[in-house]
């Protein structure tokens, strides 16, 4: 993260680029373009990649940061990266989505300008306003996949593109079949979670999709929970009564986080505690 | 250098207005206010889909002293406002997505400032040719409306180099 931590040499990377032309932010074809540095490009793979550097061993409690919405919030995120680094036995932090305001490839660059100075590698979801403009594009280009899953651990992780407004409601987002056919299975973890931006009784949810959605977690083996952002207030509730606990994220801008401790029980069992952080 | 002829073109690189933008206008106000249209291009590569890119920019150029028979410098300030169309553009102000300000921002209209220093080579009028031709080789230091609200309520946030955008280009007069 050579270019993205010195400015100096960015801005020398950058003379240097010009005749290079794609290279260079700051020569900028258009906000809604995406040129820049490659170093930013597929931070999602990349993560992964150094998550996989550092494997939780099998049965070990796995403990994770929980935020979202960091959009223009960048003082926020400094502090943020601040406290998150004071904290132990963390394995990553995941962001619910809105990591731009814009839908802007700068913004999104600006927040992992923050966010890669975390000792711990982080993982975002798309949210509503990393879709406007062509932010769709820059989303996949600087982080990667809409939908995606992984296991880390003996937890397996499902993140789905939930904003159907962004869509026009057409009745494909959030993907159902997709999300039946990774919750269907724990691909060898012990427990899973899915992780969102916009929850499923929100406004900008497909009504449609919104007891699919539901039926979908109700009936996923050894569901921890459901994490989502949009609403920028910290909540956790069982909306549907059945038996699926639903947890909504601070925004960066409420100064706050949550770090949830997953882990199975005797009867094998998932169970998490939650705690919330100050900064 | 005459002002009879005040028509230019422009060939531009970057500054919000595409990769590769052309255009032209007219020199007013004794050669020191230029409106000009310019039309831009980002190719796939760089934005998933082409975007085409459709800008009314002027730039007024207060300080211009030459250097001998042919060479000009100048300094100025400018401003523009675009709007872009792309097949993966999705318009913020949509009435059949969104309710009327959902989004404070327009995705498609953008405005920007920007600082532009220049030089320019004309040739010397003469009886037969009184409005000889001049080129002008030019770079403008701006940034744009989104770029400014995103600097602006964050205090040490993000810095003002961040924001800042960069384009250059030619002008041929005659």
């Amino acid at each position: 993260m050579l270019f993205s931590t010195l400015p100096q040499l960015r801005w020398a990377g950058c003379v240097a680029a010009l005749g290079l032309l794609s290279g260079c932010e700051l020569l900028e074809f258009s906000p809604n373009a995406y040129n820049g540095s490659k170093e930013q490009s597929n931070l999602t793979a990349k993560n992964l990649a150094r998550m996989a550097t550092n494997p939780l061993r099998a049965g070990d409690t796995l403990r994770f940061v929980f935020t979202g919405d960091s959009q223009r919030f960048y003082d926020h995120a400094e502090k943020l990266v601040e406290s998150v680094n004071q904290q132990s036995g963390l394995s990553f932090m995941v962001v619910a989505g809105d990591i731009s305001d814009f839908g802007l490839a700068r913004e999104m660059r600006w927040v992992d300008d923050r966010l890669s100075k975390l000792d711990i590698p982080y993982l975002t979801v798309i949210g509503n306003h990393d879709q406007v403009g062509n932010g769709r594009e820059a989303y996949q280009h600087v982080f990667g996949p809409l939908n995606y899953s992984f296991v880390y651990g003996d937890t397996k992780f499902t993140l789905i593109d939930t904003n159907s407004r962004e869509y026009n409601f057409n009745g494909r987002i959030p993907d159902i079949g997709w999300l039946q056919q990774q919750t269907r299975s724990l691909d060898g973890a012990k427990r899973q979670v899915v992780l969102c931006h916009v929850p499923p009784l929100d406004g900008d949810f497909d009504p449609k999709l919104t007891e699919p959605y539901a039926k979908a977690l109700e009936v996923a083996p050894k569901l921890t929970f459901a994490l989502n952002g949009h609403t920028h207030s910290f909540g956790v509730s069982e909306p549907f009564d059945d038996g699926v606990t639903y947890i909504s994220s601070y925004s960066f801008q409420k100064n706050q986080y949550v770090i949830l401790t997953v882990w199975n029980d005797a009867n094998d069992q998932p169970k998490f505690r939650l705690k919330t952080i100050a900064f | 250098m005459p002002g009879k002829a005040p028509f230019f073109l422009t060939l531009h690189v970057g500054g919000g207005a595409g990769t590769v933008a052309l255009g032209g206008g007219v020199q007013l106000a004794h050669q020191r206010l230029e409106p000009e249209v310019l039309v831009g291009y980002v190719p796939r590569r760089f934005s998933s889909k082409p975007l085409t890119i459709f800008t009314f920019k002027a730039t007024y150029l207060p300080i211009r002293p030459t250097f001998g028979n042919h060479w000009r410098a100048s300094a100025g300030v400018g401003g523009y406002v675009n709007y872009t169309h792309g097949a993966t553009i999705r318009d913020s102000k949509d009435p059949s997505t969104y309710t009327p300000g959902y989004y404070f921002f327009s995705t498609k209209v953008r405005t920007g400032l920007f600082v532009t220093p220049r030089l320019t080579y004309a040739g010397i009028a003469t009886v037969q040719h009184p409005n000889p031709s001049r080129v002008s080789a030019y770079a403008e230091l701006g940034t744009n409306d989104l770029y400014l609200l995103s600097l602006l309520p964050n205090k040490g946030g993000i810095s003002p180099t961040d924001i800042l955008t960069l384009g250059f280009g030619s002008k041929v007069g005659w």
